[in-house]
């Protein structure tokens, strides 16, 4: 099977099975090359797994996988040109950063002393450079984790949840720091759960669930893309709801007990206004709702969850905390 | 295998200031048989386990008497214990760890990173038994001073100081060759258990099992295939004449065990997923 040569990433049908447990379940991914690429999902979706065996630690099951145009199973020719960061960072704890950082490096082929300093530089960690790294905090290893990955100066650049544990200072830090990479040419593919920063970040995105992508695309044409929403405060939403029912231009739902969003192509916010004015609701406030990524992922995990209980497929995964609160706006 | 790899793992592993515990351990032990033996000397005077029969001149106890009575002890349980501990843990210590992910994230053969512990598990072998004979011999020589091995197995050998020296030397050579047996076995078995003690612990109990069941009249017959019989191949250089077809089949055996766990590691570490 002949896999595009312009993607950095391109897996076809990858699948990763534990037993009855589908981790991977035929993923297909395209990572255009200098894109910083965001792959997003819930826990337990299969982020980690795909990166795993990208990375060379877990044994694909089945299916088709190559990295910078070379196949999975061949990934040493390459593996100085991909730098990775897999799940929480792990380092000798007897060792100092700056031995951690040489020792990883020569496995790569070795890298110049500046090349170290200026890693170790970028996540701001030149101080510590010389402590060992059992004195360091949860932060300092994850920007040691991610200065790792940055040596030897790789082209692309697999991250696993980076932002873990950092605190808004690091996130910000990290955040400008991939941007620049990015701006540099490096393809950045990065998993996380973040929404907000990834869509602050990253051009294009995937999501997985159940470890097949359910939604992908350029993140600027997911959010300008979009029917324009307008949010209503009301006194009563759910007469609000039923008043806007049998419209078929517009796509209304309850947000909370005084909130409704409703998103229309023809119809302006002014005519949905008049509507509900007309059917007696009492409207307080009428504001654009911004379309987020957080509100394209809802849609895409709920649109994936009704197509799963029609074709008789597993329940998604629970969702974790930071994004649960959203289902709970997204799914009412 | 790559030279970064071997680098790297002896750098983790001699970088580590409890690897140097085990040189304190083999220090006291040396120190308790150099004490016994100032205290028991009367006891071990070659006059008295002979009878009237002969007369002997010159000290029986020396330096080079101290560093082959220590062997038996030390290398018999203290020094597997000590070898099965680090190898135990070059594996599954850094899967407990998190290391062996960011490890073999990195562009490296994970045979290469495997031949490289091996050896790295080896030199540690080596060194441990090594300091053993070192310090025995030294500190034999600062309490009784230098002279002949007067060697007590199966009779009385009586070796003149050079040739005591080389027979000693040769002994302890032997010796780094069955340590590199229990290293390997703990290099295996850490590739196969997640738990660094666990992978310890049974290695331990492979070598200490052997033995018994080798002391245990009912199982002469297996007696000869066991690793154990093999492993106090040093013995067989501390005696008068040297019975180099004995030492040739347990060398043999010693290579066969070792190969044997090399291949088992080597199959598993390369197909194993890292998933923790």
């Amino acid at each position: 099977m002949a896999l595009a040569t312009e993607a950095v990433i391109e897996t076809r049908s990858l699948s990763k099975h534990y037993g009855r447990v589908r981790a991977v379940d035929g993923l297909d991914l395209s990572v255009p090359r200098g894109s910083l690429f965001g792959f997003l999902g819930p826990n337990g979706a299969g982020k980690s797994t795909t990166i795993r065996m990208l990375t060379g630690l877990v044994r694909p099951s089945s299916g088709e996988a190559r990295l910078l145009g070379v196949p999975l199973g061949e990934r040493l020719r390459v593996g100085r040109r991909v730098g990775a960061l897999v799940e929480t960072p792990a380092f000798y704890p007897h060792l100092t950063a700056w031995q951690n950082l040489r020792l990883l490096a020569s496995l790569s082929g070795g890298a110049q002393e500046e090349e170290l300093q200026g890693a170790l530089e970028g996540v701001g960690l030149r101080e510590a450079a010389h402590r060992k790294v059992s004195t360091f905090s949860h932060g300092m290893r994850q920007r040691l984790g991610i200065a790792q990955a940055l040596v030897p100066r790789p082209e692309l650049l697999i991250l696993d949840e980076p932002a873990s544990g950092l605190d808004p200072e690091g996130l910000a830090e990290v955040r400008r720091m991939l941007v620049e990479l990015q701006e540099e040419g490096i393809t950045v593919f990065l998993s996380s759960h973040l929404l907000s920063e990834v869509e602050q970040t990253c051009t294009h995105v995937a999501v997985i669930m159940n470890g097949q992508v359910i939604a992908r695309g350029e993140v600027g044409g997911m959010l300008e893309g979009a029917r324009p929403r307008t949010r209503f405060v009301v006194d009563d939403p759910a007469r609000a709801l039923a008043a806007l029912e049998g419209v078929a231009d517009i796509d209304a739902e309850v947000i909370d007990d005084r909130t409704m969003e409703a998103a229309a192509d023809e119809l302006t916010s002014a005519d949905i206004n008049e509507m509900l004015v007309k059917a007696g609701v009492r409207v307080h406030e009428l504001t654009p709702a911004r379309r987020s990524l957080e509100s394209f992922y809802m849609e895409a995990v709920r649109e994936w969850q009704g197509g799963a209980a029609g074709e008789g497929r597993g329940p998604a995964p629970e969702l974790d905390g930071g994004i649960q609160g959203s289902k709970g706006t997204g799914m009412a | 295998m790559s030279l970064a790899a071997l680098r790297s793992e002896l750098s983790k592993l001699y970088r580590q200031r409890v690897t140097y515990a085990s040189f304190g351990v083999i220090l006291v032990l040396v120190a308790l048989i150099t004490w016994g033996s100032h205290h028991q000397r009367e006891r071990l005077d070659v006059g008295e386990r002979i009878g009237a029969e002969f007369v002997v001149a010159g000290k029986t106890v020396t330096s080079l008497f101290v560093a082959q009575a220590v062997m038996d002890p030390a290398l018999m349980v203290l020094a597997p214990v000590l070898v099965a501990v680090t190898a135990g843990a070059l594996v599954a210590g850094e899967r407990q760890l998190g290391t062996l992910r960011t490890l073999l994230s990195r562009p490296v053969p994970r045979l290469s990173v495997l031949a490289a512990k091996l050896i790295a598990s080896w030199s540690w072998a080596i060194l441990l038994t090594l300091f053993l004979g070192l310090s025995a011999l030294g500190l034999g020589y600062a309490v009784f001073g230098w002279g002949d091995l007067v060697i007590f197995r199966g009779g009385l050998t009586i070796l003149e100081p050079n040739t005591g020296l080389i027979r000693v030397s040769e002994a302890y050579g032997l010796a780094c060759v069955s340590m590199c047996v229990v290293a390997t076995w703990g290099l295996m078995l850490s590739a196969i258990f997640d738990n660094a003690m666990t992978a310890a612990g049974l290695t331990v109990a492979v070598f200490l099992g052997s033995g018994t069941v080798a002391a245990m009249p009912y199982f002469e017959s297996i007696r000869p295939y066991l690793v154990t019989t093999h492993m106090t191949l040093y013995r067989d250089v501390l005696s008068t004449s040297i019975d180099y077809g004995a030492l040739w089949t347990s060398a043999q055996y010693l290579a066969a065990y070792t190969l044997g766990a090399a291949a088992v590691a080597a199959l598993v570490f390369a197909r194993r997923d890292v998933t923790c």
